[in-house]
């Protein structure tokens, strides 16, 4: 990658930026010295209410692979960003306000979604579905997006920026736990909140509104550019876009969530937290795709020099937004990263510390031992995430893997284990767990190794007979057979593990 | 700002509720914020 500057930062900008470094690591290290053992540090002490909840839920689903693939959606694609692949969210966020509840009340003594799986189905299933978790939990995307950003704004290489950001993230999840990410995300949530709104408001106003917008589209694309404005256009076929709507699945196994939910001081807060992030999740994403978009047509305008959808971004921000607003605008798009990358190391670390240390090697360890456990597991975690920084190139490419992997293993499972009636069959969620995430590796493996890379469409695709496989339609294909598979399994098999409440 | 399409419009309601949603919970997160910091630091007193 070059090392050019995109965005110029005025003085001013580098003092809002360097104050909220500053603020975040004291709160981190503040939490730190009054972390008591695994149940403090992991879990907030169970005792997270409404308005703390609300800015954690948003800002931590909500990081650089929203505001970067959503955007070079809408880039080439138009308002199909919004509406096809941010509503299906939406759907599921206000489904998720209705269920949240239902476990808290079911589970109150949780404190992952995978412990569902262990109480429910045994250590095999809570193995498999502690795994998909993991690799779900990989912060990629975001190491690649502060990479991304410090690159853009500095003009220091992508690896050394993807570096500084991964050593920042992890001292500070290291040092608070939730408590510290909890406090930040708030503010954090507000910061990118704000900053995006103006930015869009500024912005399409500057450039003209609609009517101009549509001259530098026309310019952009050297046609009739009508599409950009019409849901279902341009390049996505209608099974990408089912498979890219079928990814907002993810929200109803998203580890993270199912955190907040057990962290939280009950069913009614948490209940108030998901209601109130709604409308913000969904101006969030109208923001996201319009600044797309306007990045299209400023080029086409001729506003900003031709560059990659993620810098047209930035460009346009630059070029509309005021000194010091523009530093809090950089600041936001980091806060967006920053918060989802922190949950995320608290969540894989929660996964070694509790799920697999506490849950299946040491279940006599004590609160400090755990503790220790998951600050490993937030250590290990960073380096993988570095690690597959460097690996993928697509933002977009690395979140359907994820998603894939997490609706697979465990949502069929987990909902069954929860809702059912009858104790479900062990047997069910055992094979439902492991033949999820071995298939969805296989199909990803397999597809990468045998598929042919479409330059175009920027996809392995595997050609049997006449038919095409997308490796983006794995979620599509292993899905169902899980679901046929869980409930054979479940009709056949007889061991249950009863739970108390059970019928 | 302009309101002359549908699309003008929705950026402007969007922008809106992007910058002042948040702001509006400002006040409830801070007196929850702060009740926790009082909690947190008579624990540790008292420990």
């Amino acid at each position: 990658m070059d090392t050019s500057i995109v965005v110029s930062l005025h003085v001013l900008d580098w003092i809002v930026i360097a104050i909220y470094v500053v603020i975040i690591l004291y709160i981190g290290y503040y939490f730190s010295k009054r972390s008591k053992g695994f149940d403090d540090y992991f879990m907030a002490g169970r005792d997270l209410n409404a308005p703390l909840l609300v800015g954690t839920l948003v800002s931590t689903f909500y990081g650089l692979d929203t505001l970067f693939g959503d955007s070079e959606v809408a880039f080439f694609e138009g308002i199909s960003s919004f509406f096809a692949y941010a509503l299906p969210y939406t759907a599921l966020y206000a489904v998720m306000a209705f269920l949240s509840p239902v476990f808290k009340e079911k589970f109150p003594e949780g404190t992952t979604m995978q412990e569902i799986a262990f109480k429910r189905y045994g250590k095999t299933a809570g193995v498999a579905s502690s795994i998909a978790s993991f690799l779900y939990s990989t912060n990629t995307m975001e190491m690649m997006g502060i990479g991304f950003l410090l690159r853009l704004t500095t003009g220091m290489p992508f690896w050394v920026g993807t570096l500084i950001g991964a050593i920042f993230v992890t001292a500070f999840t290291w040092m608070g736990g939730l408590w510290a990410v909890t406090i930040t995300d708030f503010i954090q949530f507000l910061i990118m909140m704000v900053t995006i709104g103006l930015a869009l408001v500024i912005g399409w106003t500057a450039m003209g509104g609609y009517e101009n917008i549509m001259v530098g589209l026309e310019n952009f694309v050297g046609e009739d550019a009508e599409y950009y404005f019409q849901i279902g256009a341009g390049y996505l076929t209608p099974w990408l876009l089912l498979v890219y709507s079928v990814t907002a699945f993810a929200v109803l196994a998203e580890p993270a969530f199912f955190q907040r939910i057990f962290a939280s001081a009950g069913p009614k807060e948490i209940k108030k937290a998901f209601t109130a992030g709604i409308p913000m999740w969904l101006a969030f994403d109208w923001a996201v795709t319009f600044l797309g978009i306007m990045g299209a047509a400023a080029i086409g305008l001729a506003i900003i020099p031709e560059v990659v959808p993620n810098e047209a971004l930035f460009a346009v921000a630059g070029q509309y937004l005021p000194a010091g607003v523009l530093g809090l605008f950089i600041a936001g798009v980091f806060s967006a990263a920053m918060s989802t990358a922190d949950s995320y190391f608290l969540v894989a670390g929660g996964v070694i510390g509790y799920d697999i240390y506490k849950g299946v090697i040491n279940p006599d360890a004590d609160q400090k031992q755990t503790e220790r456990m998951t600050k490993i597991g937030v250590l290990i975690s960073a380096a993988l995430s570095l690690a597959l920084a460097f690996f993928f190139e697509r933002i977009l490419e690395v979140w359907v893997f994820q998603a894939t992997v997490i609706i697979t293993t465990c949502i069929i499972p987990v909902y069954f284990g929860t809702f059912s009636k009858k104790p479900p069959k062990k047997i069910a969620g055992t094979v439902a767990t492991v033949f999820g995430l071995i298939a969805s590796v296989i199909w990803y493996i397999w597809t990468n190794f045998f598929g042919v890379y479409d330059e175009e469409m920027e996809v392995y695709i595997v050609k049997i007979g006449d038919v095409e496989l997308w490796q983006e339609y794995g979620i599509l294909i292993i899905t169902p057979i899980v679901l046929i598979l869980y409930l054979i399994f479940n009709k056949l098999g007889k061991e249950t593990m009863e739970l108390k409440g059970d019928e | 700002m302009l309101w002359d399409s549908v699309w003008d419009i929705g950026c402007n309601i969007f922008g809106f509720i992007a910058m002042i949603g948040p702001l509006l919970l400002v006040g409830w997160y801070f007196k929850a914020a702060k009740e926790k910091f009082r909690k947190l630091n008579e624990q540790n007193k008292n420990d």
